[in-house]
């Protein structure tokens, strides 16, 4: 009887550290939750207060994208201090690996957008203590690399007006997954969502 | 802009007509002119249902073909379409092809819609319904998959139609595409083998085995298998039902990212109610089997949409066609967009039109 206790539990150890080994993901309680959507922290020392997620690091949505091949619309409110940058992540691994980046990042009272790294276009002069909204379609499904338009404001409005910026990533690139998500870096973040791509052409 | 392409395209349609007619009618070149128009009205029946809400020139295609020599075809089609808000006149097909060169064979060498699947293998005016179903929008495009290339098909000598097909294209683009694409890490390749056999009370059905596969400039592989199912029962000349399948598993593989599975399908049963008219309802299909969160958990998801269609032919070159676009689009049990529209297309062809297969 003690031998067969004692089988059992050693069984259940071994279990439970294979099962520990198995994922470095995080537990569902650890989820950050903004309107709606739930993101898992990956990295960094983030918070949320009030709805409202800060800190510096990197944050996965739950629920992925449609597809690898797809097109998406992401809608974000950020706040960013000088020297600080808000990076959107998308089509890319459930680490945010080999994914889409566009980084906003400010230069005292000019935001600057960027795609693989090079400046693709700004945002008008803002305040740092400005909330700012944009608009961003990301199409990986084209065949001349990933394109992404970005708006100023809400999706409502992106439609309907001219994109601040509409590079295609250079040399074809894609991402490769179907996950999205943001890196903060000293920024604030009171909204990220995503929906069907804004412009369907 | 929108005026001097209009302006440039109908010029374009009344040049070819007072280039080709004589040659038309005198028909001593063998050359053929053929015109399809197609028009479509959309109009939601909810708010945000899909539909475009207005009457459209969707598309107008020019089809010019005829012998170059007595080896050699020659066929060209250029159409008019919207894209970002003006019209585009752009080919569609430019391709030379032949049957003389090597017995049982059929080579065709240009730009073309791949020879794959059902629909791909037509232009939308010729499809029995208006809008394509979403496995034929995400697999290959909103009409086709097209490429520049070389296609071979050869009819084997067996007591039965088996014919199959090999074709290699560029693969700089694939489906969705603003310009020329970008160099592909190997070429878009293509396997078909094309079965027909005789069915009970003057009825046929053939059935096409398909792969496709592609990598991409990033380095992700695209394989694509289907079958393609179209069976039609014909009273003397007249389709009096038409059953009309297609069934793809789609897998997208890049190192260090997991494997994506999608399949997705369409149904499409036609009852001929008289000469004239026809009524079908189309029911599509379409899930991605290997989705899952961020934590791992898997995701269920489930696309599908029912079309009833009704086809009025004032001839063989006109056709008034109403259909209703019911569709759901749901992951983990909650419905994630639905789209509820009424659609009204009329397509009409003036002069010559290509025979199609089956």
């Amino acid at each position: 009887m003690i031998r067969t206790i004692l089988k059992l539990s050693v069984c259940v150890i071994i279990t439970s550290i294979l099962a520990s080994c198995g994922s470095d993901r995080s537990s569902e309680s650890n989820v950050l939750p903004l309107q709606g959507t739930q993101f898992n922290p990956l990295s960094g020392n983030l918070s949320i207060t009030d709805g409202i997620i800060s800190g510096t690091g990197k944050m996965v949505a739950n629920l992925p994208l449609d597809s690898v091949q797809s097109a998406h619309h992401f809608e974000i409110a950020f706040r960013i201090p000088n020297g600080g940058a808000l990076k959107l992540l998308t089509h890319a691994t459930d680490t945010l690996e080999s994914g889409n980046a566009i980084r906003f990042v400010r230069q005292r009272n000019i935001v600057i957008i960027e795609v693989d790294s090079l400046p693709v276009g700004q945002f008008e002069t803002s305040a740092e203590t400005d909330t700012l909204r944009a608009t961003i379609d990301v199409h990986n499904d084209e065949s001349e690399g990933a394109h992404i338009l970005v708006w100023a404001g809400g999706a409502s409005t992106a439609g309907t007006e001219n994109p601040l910026c509409e590079p295609h990533r250079q040399n074809g690139l894609l991402g490769a997954g179907s996950y999205w998500g943001l890196e903060l870096d000293q920024a604030t973040v009171s909204l990220a969502k995503f929906g069907d791509a804004i412009d369907q052409d | 802009m929108i005026r001097t392409n209009a302006a440039i395209l109908l010029g374009s349609l009344a040049l070819s007509g007072l280039l080709f007619a004589e040659n038309v009618n005198s028909n001593d070149t063998g050359l053929q002119l053929s015109i399809a128009a197609d028009l479509l009205g959309e109009v939601s029946t909810i708010e945000n249902g899909g539909g475009i809400n207005r009457l459209d020139a969707r598309e107008a295609e020019i089809g010019v073909m005829a012998p170059i020599d007595p080896y050699l075809d020659g066929y060209l089609s250029m159409a008019a379409h919207r894209e970002d808000d003006e019209y585009v006149f752009e080919p569609h097909e430019i391709y030379l092809s032949s049957s003389k060169f090597i017995p049982r064979s059929r080579i065709r060498a240009g730009l073309f819609f791949l020879g794959i699947g059902r629909l791909n293998q037509f232009h939308r005016h010729d499809w029995a319904f208006t809008s394509a179903p979403k496995v034929q929008r995400e697999f290959f495009g909103v009409e086709a998959a097209s490429d520049a290339g070389i296609e071979y098909s050869w009819l084997t000598p067996l007591p039965f139609y088996l014919e199959l097909r090999l074709g290699v294209t560029s693969g700089w683009a694939y489906g969705h595409a603003h310009g020329i694409g970008t160099q592909p890490n190997f070429p878009t390749h293509y396997l078909r083998a094309t079965y027909y056999n005789d069915l009970f009370s003057n009825g046929g059905i053939q059935t096409g085995l398909n792969y496709l596969g592609r990598r991409n400039s990033s380095g992700q592989w695209m394989t694509l298998l289907g079958i393609d199912l179209t069976a039609k029962w014909r009273q003397d000349r007249v389709l009096t039902f038409l059953l009309q399948s297609e069934f793809w598993r789609r897998q997208l593989i890049q190192d260090g990212t997991p494997t994506e599975t999608t399949i997705g399908y369409y149904l499409f049963p036609q009852y001929g109610i008289n000469p004239s008219m026809e009524f079908g309802i189309r029911f599509d299909g379409y899930a991605i089997t290997s989705q899952q969160d961020a934590l791992g958990n898997a995701i269920a998801n489930f696309d599908y949409a029912i079309v009833p269609t009704l086809s009025y032919h004032t001839s063989e070159f006109a056709t008034l066609r109403l259909s209703y676009h019911h569709s759901s689009d749901t992951t983990s049990s909650i419905e994630i967009g639905r789209q509820r529209f009424i659609q009204l297309q009329a397509v009409f062809i003036l002069g010559a039109h290509p025979a199609h297969d089956f």
